[in-house]
């Protein structure tokens, strides 16, 4: 028979009956327990990047001023994380595109560019903060003023991004996941009262002050994050994973998540156990590793710093790739950090041009902590609404045929949705209240 | 087609394909490059710096890494001394061939675009259409026809472009190759839209994940099907 294709009458359907093809897929996913760690790609990566410095200072301020009363909030985020992401992966794994391109081609031009375009915002604004809380901790550790370190960092990630190919890069991105562990050292460390923390993780606390909704708004506004939907469902592009591997799509996701949050965890436990306990406030992660000296000697400050460094290194490259993704995707340019950069310049312009409003935000004289706050009030804003999005697309068997949302996931989607809704009015309600910071 | 007719064109296609990768190799030396290499597209980048020759990019297997050596070798000496093999092996995919199918529905501003649009995706080397029609708003009978092929869900969508004046381009692949088949349409011809109907179970995908299931069992190293000879298979 000849390789042609057939060019008259067809003989593939372009459909199959309901559930023939889950389980046509149900023989490929057989995952062997020595596979695991092969399988360990985009999600993991995208759990590291969920914890950027800004984050990392969001969680810090969170324990100083609440201690452990809001760990319970990191618990039930984790299932909303893990169905977010997992949503977005399988937008990937289906339609074979990034979530930009989707969301133009079934929501329309117009919702995807208001989309896209707050997303860039938030991105370079936390782009910029991420890169002075790099620098803030360099001029701890070594003495040396912060700017000196911003542009020395911005170029290292933008040579990563642009001119190291996308396989070396990953696993330079997963390497990088590990730093996180810094935090479980730093948790054992400041020897907290390990009861108190798990009842508080368990049982959930409401406190009806404004310190701690701004808090909660704060940590949610970290945890679920507009341009982790985003890079989640390009990774899995530039991976090419289809349906055959979504149980290994969802377990990478899962293990992501799970580490992200537990990072979070001890991120709180530490500082919620040195400077909650002692009545300490701090604005930034290097004060929290300043703080810390005292109690857990100079290692806390040296553990802090390449938490922090690393947690930059990571998730600096997936926010300016994120925003090149979503930019290329929206405008159809080519589009994939596998390509020479000579064959997608505008990709890749886009990248350097994210990176380098982000250096000329942090060597600003805008506070970065009020930048931070920003970019978090746009994310929040954000993330229902492509919350939402991503729902309707995974839940419509028009474009997903077999592959549309279980129960379970329905139900968190949709929970989720309604808890960072909640977060968005109750920050509504703080800055009518006590005006902006 | 009888087999010897089909060994013929499948012989004259692989020599057309070597002359116009030659020809690629060449331009690429006297410095004129213009397109995109023949079998990996832009996934691929060569230049001359000085004497040697740089080839950057993304390749799918080692074969293909060392397939690139292979084309450059008996023009060295021709331009360039050295060769800098740069390529990197993509992430190798444990997807199984055969199982699944998708089809991509592709909107063109005109015939003459899609029909680009058409000849590039059968002249890919790592994209083959299992069916590709190409479907001119004036063309009522085939559009008709296409019509009815598509799911009861996705007919609107056809009907609405057809409607607008677009040509589309409907094309059937393996799921494993959904992901480059969609990069072309969207990214090198520049489609208007392109709407990628779910996965749909190939017609004969119990065969093959019987075949694979029954080479796991035996412990067979390499049981997994390739693509091509899944794709023998499920035909």
């Amino acid at each position: 028979m000849s390789s042609r294709p057939s060019t008259e009458a067809p003989e593939v359907s372009a459909a199959s009956p309901a559930g023939e093809a889950q389980a046509a897929v149900g023989t490929a996913q057989h995952v062997r327990a020595r596979d695991l760690l092969k399988i360990l790609g985009p999600g993991i990566i995208t759990g590291g990047a969920d914890n950027d410095p800004a984050g990392i200072t969001t969680y810090s301020v969170v324990g100083a001023q609440s201690g452990y009363a809001q760990n319970w909030l990191l618990l039930l985020s984790t299932p909303m994380l893990i169905v977010i992401q997992q949503m977005s992966a399988r937008v990937g794994n289906v339609t074979k595109t990034d979530l930009a391109t989707a969301i133009r081609t079934h929501f329309g031009r117009r919702l995807a560019i208001t989309v896209v375009l707050l997303t860039v915002i938030a991105n370079v604004i936390t782009i910029g903060a991420d890169l002075v809380m790099m620098a803030s901790v360099m001029e701890l550790v070594t003495g040396a003023k912060y700017l000196y370190f911003i542009v020395p960092f911005a170029a290292l990630m933008a040579y990563v991004s642009i001119f190291v190919d996308y396989k070396r890069f990953s696993r330079y991105l997963l390497w990088l996941v590990a730093v996180f562990a810094a935090y479980i050292v730093a948790a054992f460390l400041a020897r907290p009262h390990w009861g108190d923390v798990l009842t508080q993780t368990v049982v959930p606390h409401l406190h009806l002050t404004a310190t701690y909704f701004i808090g909660a708004v704060g940590l949610l506004g970290t945890t679920i994050t507009p341009y982790l939907f985003f890079w989640q469902t390009s990774g899995e592009i530039e991976e090419k994973r289809g349906v055959q591997g979504l149980t290994r799509t969802n377990l990478d996701i899962a293990a992501g998540m799970v580490w992200s949050n537990i990072t979070a965890f001890f991120i709180i436990v530490v500082t919620g156990a040195v400077l909650f306990t002692h009545q300490k406030s701090i604005t930034t992660a290097a004060d929290a590793a300043q703080a810390l000296e005292p109690f857990v000697g100079s290692a806390a400050k040296y553990l802090f710093a390449v938490g922090i460094i690393g947690a930059g290194l990571l998730a600096i490259p997936v926010l300016a790739a994120a925003t090149a993704y979503s930019v290329a995707g929206l405008v159809g340019w080519r589009r994939s950090l596998t390509r020479h950069v000579n064959n997608a310049p505008q990709f890749y312009i886009v990248l350097g041009l994210a990176l380098l409003v982000g250096v000329q935000l942090a060597v600003s004289d805008v506070d970065p902590i009020k930048a931070l706050f920003y970019s978090q009030v746009l994310d929040g804003l954000i993330a229902p609404v492509l919350v939402v999005l991503l729902l309707l697309l995974t839940s419509r068997r028009k474009i997903m045929g077999d592959f549309v949302n279980g129960r379970w996931t329905k139900f968190w989607g949709w929970f989720a949705v309604l808890v960072l809704v909640a977060a968005d009015v109750a920050l509504v309600y703080s800055v009518t209240t006590s005006g902006l910071p | 087609m009888s087999g010897s007719e089909s060994r013929e064109t499948e012989q004259a296609s692989h020599e057309t394909l070597q002359d116009r990768t030659c020809a690629w190799w060449t331009t690429v030396l006297v410095g004129q490059l213009s397109g995109s290499h023949p079998v990996h597209g832009t996934d691929i980048h060569a230049e001359l710096q000085g004497d040697t020759l740089v080839v950057t990019g993304t390749v799918p297997t080692a074969q293909d890494r060392h397939d690139i050596e292979a084309e450059v070798a008996h023009l060295q000496g021709k331009g360039f001394t050295t060769l800098q093999n740069d390529l990197v092996v993509g992430a190798d995919s444990e997807d199984q061939a055969g199982l699944l199918t998708q089809t991509l529905v592709a909107a063109f501003e005109n015939p003459e675009t899609a029909a680009f649009a058409q000849s590039y995706l059968t002249e890919h080397a790592h994209v083959h259409p299992e069916r590709l029609l190409v479907v001119a708003p004036t063309d009522r009978a085939a559009a008709d026809h296409l019509v009815a092929l598509l799911p009861d869900a996705n007919r609107d969508d056809a009907q609405r472009a057809l409607t607008a004046g677009r040509t589309l381009v409907v094309v059937t692949v393996d799921e494993t190759e959904a992901f480059k088949t969609r990069e072309l349409l969207d990214e090198e011809t520049r489609s208007l839209e392109t709407l990628v109907l779910p996965p749909a179970a190939a017609p004969d995908w119990r065969a093959v994940a019987a075949a694979a299931h029954g080479d796991d069992k035996r412990g067979v190293a390499g049981s997994v099907p390739t693509p091509d000879a899944a794709r023998r298979s499920a035909r």
